[in-house]
């Protein structure tokens, strides 16, 4: 049985706008799974009909074998979702509103629980604090511990790391990673294929409402070659960039930036080849190529 | 079905607003009770046949006025709140049925109707000597006008897009009716034109069959008022429920 199994899934929105236009997707059971895609590329659509705000055209849904049309309730009650907007019930504390979600699932008592989860997100002290009151990060957690009160089978999390600071993100990833080895599915939505790399056993990336790859995360990132993107900032811009720098695809823009760039295993070279631009050089970076750099390339060789 | 879900959605909708019960149980106390001074103050005179006092005749059109006002803002306000804060999402996902969903606004609306409408009363009590002529009429009218407003609530609620548009109808269409429905005067004793205009208004017959309750005073058939009242209250709640579950303005 499959975690999660969507056969020929399309939405077409009131408006007309196409959203999903024949997804197809299968998650195992216990898998890390990633979901990437551009904006508007049909992730939360799926999201929204795998959970219930959003309605399917024709396709179907599976969540542990069980339709989600036909056995809304019990496919609801396995599954966990932290949404991507944050949004809360502004008239409680933490404490109370976690009961209340609680409660929603069925569940009476389960302070224990919460405790525990409060614990793990570093949310403990935040216990009697008013929901309205929590920074955007500690929300963000609380949107954490929302999804996992009643012990999901499942657990969705649509871009989660927005506004959380970089310690905070570990410390959450680890807690996935832990939570995801004690069984639990995961099916994480993002931007950031970094994100996908380290977390995920197997990448979807979806496009246009259409599932473009799917493949062992590690296979995906190398099948797309590794590109990056070093970035000089000079002291004053070229008139002319270097004829020998041509290879590098050079790029100036308005901040005094040069791009450049290269495949991975010429780094070496790239860096030689910086020596022509002596005194010019003020700082360097190098950046890995943007999602919408592997988008490009794969949608273009699906063509 | 999901018992223990549906309670907790009732407590949550409930603990909203006894929370902040000075504001929505005590406020429209105090402006009822401003009501029966102006009026009772003013109209010292005896109600044309019968040997009702004026505040003995308000005071139930005073209750029946609470329970409307409150009955109705509770589920429309606290729907809007939600689209405001992005909850509806949260709504839609947590394991309930539209059935459940609906019991749960309607029951914590109904009770909110009811407090204000017993607090309404038990002040009242201080002032003016108020009969209970039937408990059973006065259960029957009460309990079904604020499942109507419940119900007119959450269509309401589920319709708008903005606080303005449920203030829009409370002002303009809910007021009205429950000032010109036989609140602070007998029908009877109107024009006949506005007695005419008056039977087409459903709040006569709920006050009437309320004040029946209270006083055994009425002035229409009771026949009539009870099948306005549980006529118009089925209605509405099957029509809520309809739109609840077509997914009308929640589920995209």
């Amino acid at each position: 049985m499959k975690a999660l199994e969507i056969k020929n899934l399309h939405k077409v929105y009131d408006s007309g706008t196409v959203a999903l236009a024949g997804l197809d997707l299968e998650i195992e059971k216990g898998e890390f799974f990633a979901l990437l895609g551009p904006n508007g590329s049909g992730k939360s659509t799926s999201i929204n009909i795998v959970t219930g705000p959003t309605r399917l055209s024709s396709g179907s849904v599976k969540v542990f074998g069980l339709d989600v049309e036909e056995h809304r309730q019990e496919t609801k009650m396995m599954i966990g979702v932290v949404p991507q907007e944050i949004s809360f019930d502004p008239f409680f504390t933490v404490n109370q509103f976690l009961n209340f979600q609680s409660g929603y699932y069925g569940i009476k008592n389960n302070q224990e629980k919460i405790d525990e989860i409060l614990e793990r997100l570093d949310l403990k002290d935040k216990k009697h604090s008013m929901t309205r009151a929590l920074s955007g990060g500690m929300k963000r957690r609380l949107l954490v511990a929302q999804a996992l009160v009643h012990d999901p089978k499942i657990l969705i999390l649509d871009e989660p790391t927005a506004g959380v600071d970089i310690e905070l993100r570990q410390n959450l990833w680890n807690y996935m990673q832990d939570l995801n080895k004690s069984g639990l599915t995961i099916l994480l939505t993002t931007h950031y294929l970094e994100e996908a790399e380290t977390l995920c056993d197997r990448t979807a990336i979806i496009h246009k409402g259409k599932l473009v790859a799917v493949d062992k995360t590690k296979s995906l990132v190398k099948s797309m070659g590794n590109r990056k993107v070093l970035v000089v900032t000079l002291a004053k811009k070229f008139k002319e960039i270097p004829k020998e720098l041509a290879v590098y695809e050079p790029f100036q823009n308005e901040y005094n930036e040069l791009h450049l760039h290269f495949d991975s295993n010429e780094v070496v070279k790239v860096l030689e080849a910086l020596t022509l631009l002596g005194d010019r050089v003020v700082d360097l970076d190098i950046q890995g190529q943007s999602l919408e750099d592997v988008f490009l390339k794969l949608t273009y060789n699906a063509k | 079905m999901n018992l223990t879900g549906a309670m907790t959605l009732f407590k949550r909708e409930t603990h909203r607003y006894l929370k902040v019960y000075s504001q929505t149980i005590l406020t429209p106390v105090i402006s009822n009770l401003l009501f029966l001074m102006i009026f009772g103050l003013s109209i010292g005179r005896d109600i044309p046949g019968s040997d009702l006092s004026y505040l003995q005749f308000v005071v139930p059109g005073l209750v029946m006025m609470g329970i409307i006002n409150n009955a109705y803002q509770n589920p429309s306000s606290s729907i809007i709140i939600m689209k405001y804060q992005g909850l509806i999402s949260n709504l839609l996902t947590i394991p309930l049925s539209k059935g459940e969903i609906l019991w749960a606004f309607l029951a914590s609306a109904v009770l909110r109707g009811l407090l204000v409408g017993v607090v309404t009363l038990i002040t009242a009590l201080f002032f003016v000597q108020v009969g209970f002529y039937s408990i059973l009429y006065i259960v029957l009218a009460s309990f079904f006008s604020a499942l109507l407003f419940s119900a007119l609530g959450v269509i309401v609620g589920v319709w708008a897009k903005s606080f303005d548009q449920t203030t829009f109808v409370f002002s303009f269409l809910l007021s009205p009716l429950i000032f010109l429905g036989g609140v602070f005067y007998p029908i009877t004793t109107l024009p006949d034109l506005f007695q005419t205009i008056s039977m087409f208004n459903p709040i006569v017959y709920m006050v009437d069959l309320l004040r029946y309750g209270f006083t055994g005073y009425h002035e229409f058939a009771l026949l009539l008022d009870v099948s306005v009242v549980l006529g118009f209250s089925l209605v509405l709640t099957a029509v809520s429920y309809l739109i609840l579950r077509t997914g009308w303005r929640m589920q995209t």
